[in-house]
């Protein structure tokens, strides 16, 4: 009787236990953020002037930013970016490009949506956007941990 | 006995209270675009991306860029086929793509949904004697669609223990109306995995 009462006190600790550790380890949280800019003149020039922001270095140290381009599909531009990750180990993260007129203003903030990706160790991978109408002069690509 | 009951209770107890403190129920505004995976479903992450990558390849393909070059061709979508075993309204899915479409200021659509209450406005316009009869709309104008968007989105679900796969696959066509021909057509793939954990609600 009295083993069993052990053995259940010792169950009922455990649980206990594994309750704290679900909620302590449930909790993590994460919003960080590196963003780049490439421009293109108004006249349609190529000329693509890349300017990478690291707001997160923690981030950067595992993936870099290595080309920006743009190029113009009809009217509409499209941009491109490059990365490349530097670590072995899988990376997890969310991408979002803005574009903005050439006055500098952003068109439809905040519609495109935060789009997941996976790189493999060390793979390089190009992830494209368009512009979402023919007034898109410039982009910016936001990048954050998943 | 009373005393290893007491030492199992002190983490229980203190379980029991972080839980009553720390996860009361609370209510924040989320990022209606973040991309946040919540089950192994169709969310609103996966239709945003579906939307984004459908108009992202209609405007760069080719053909599409010479047709809209300088007119706007007349769109007008179809219902989307939905093969998945989930009840998704598709309609919301085809609703931002095509308003995406539309603020590219490329195309214009024809709505056939609202087509009921166009008519009882119309014939309001023409019989409650009211309007002025210049600026009254006539039946019998309106433009017609020159292509169809049509659109199936399908899925494949794999269960491996406590392991869910869910790949969605969502295509869609753009037909045209006159000769029948798919004058365009892509598709967008997403995998979703989801463990079921072994302790948890």
């Amino acid at each position: 009787m009295r083993e069993l009462n052990f053995k259940a006190t010792v169950c009922l600790g455990a649980i206990s236990a594994m309750l704290l550790g679900a909620m302590v380890s449930g909790c993590k949280t994460s919003g960080m953020e590196g963003s780049a800019t490439a421009v293109t003149t108004p006249e349609g020039d190529m000329q693509t002037s890349k300017f990478v922001v690291i707001n997160n270095p923690k981030l950067a140290k595992g993936l870099q930013i290595v080309d920006l381009k743009s190029v113009f599909k009809g009217d509409i531009l499209m941009g491109q970016v490059t990365l490349v990750s530097k670590y072995s180990a899988t990376l997890k993260f969310q991408y979002k490009f803005a574009w903005f007129n050439k006055d500098g203003m952003e068109i439809s903030p905040d519609s495109g949506p935060w789009t997941p990706l996976i790189m493999y160790g060390n793979e390089s991978k190009t992830i494209q956007s368009v512009a979402p109408n023919s007034g898109a002069r410039e982009f910016k690509i936001k990048i954050r941990a998943q | 006995m009373k005393k290893h009951t007491s030492i199992a209770l002190v983490p229980l107890m203190a379980g029991m209270v972080a839980f009553m403190t720390g996860c009361a129920t609370t209510v924040n505004y989320g990022d209606a675009t973040s991309a946040q995976a919540l089950s192994t479903d169709f969310g609103a992450s996966d239709l945003q991306q579906t939307a984004a990558t459908m108009v992202d390849s209609l405007l760069t393909f080719p053909p599409i860029i010479e047709a809209t070059a300088k007119r706007r061709p007349v769109l007008t979508v179809g219902k989307v086929q939905n093969k998945t075993m989930q009840r998704i309204d598709c309609e919301n899915l085809t609703d931002s793509i095509r308003t995406k479409l539309i603020k590219t200021g490329k195309f214009r659509f024809i709505d056939r949904t609202t087509e009921d209450q166009a008519i009882e406005e119309v014939r309001q316009q023409q019989e409650d004697g009211l309007s002025k009869n210049k600026k009254t709309r006539a039946f019998g104008n309106q433009s017609t669609a020159e292509y169809m968007l049509t659109a199936n989105l399908t899925e494949i679900t794999q269960k491996s223990g406590n392991l869910k796969d869910v790949y969605y696959k969502f295509t869609m066509s753009m037909k045209n109306l006159e000769t029948g021909e798919l004058d365009w057509s892509d598709e967008k793939e997403i995998r979703k995995q989801g463990k079921r954990a072994t302790f948890g609600m």
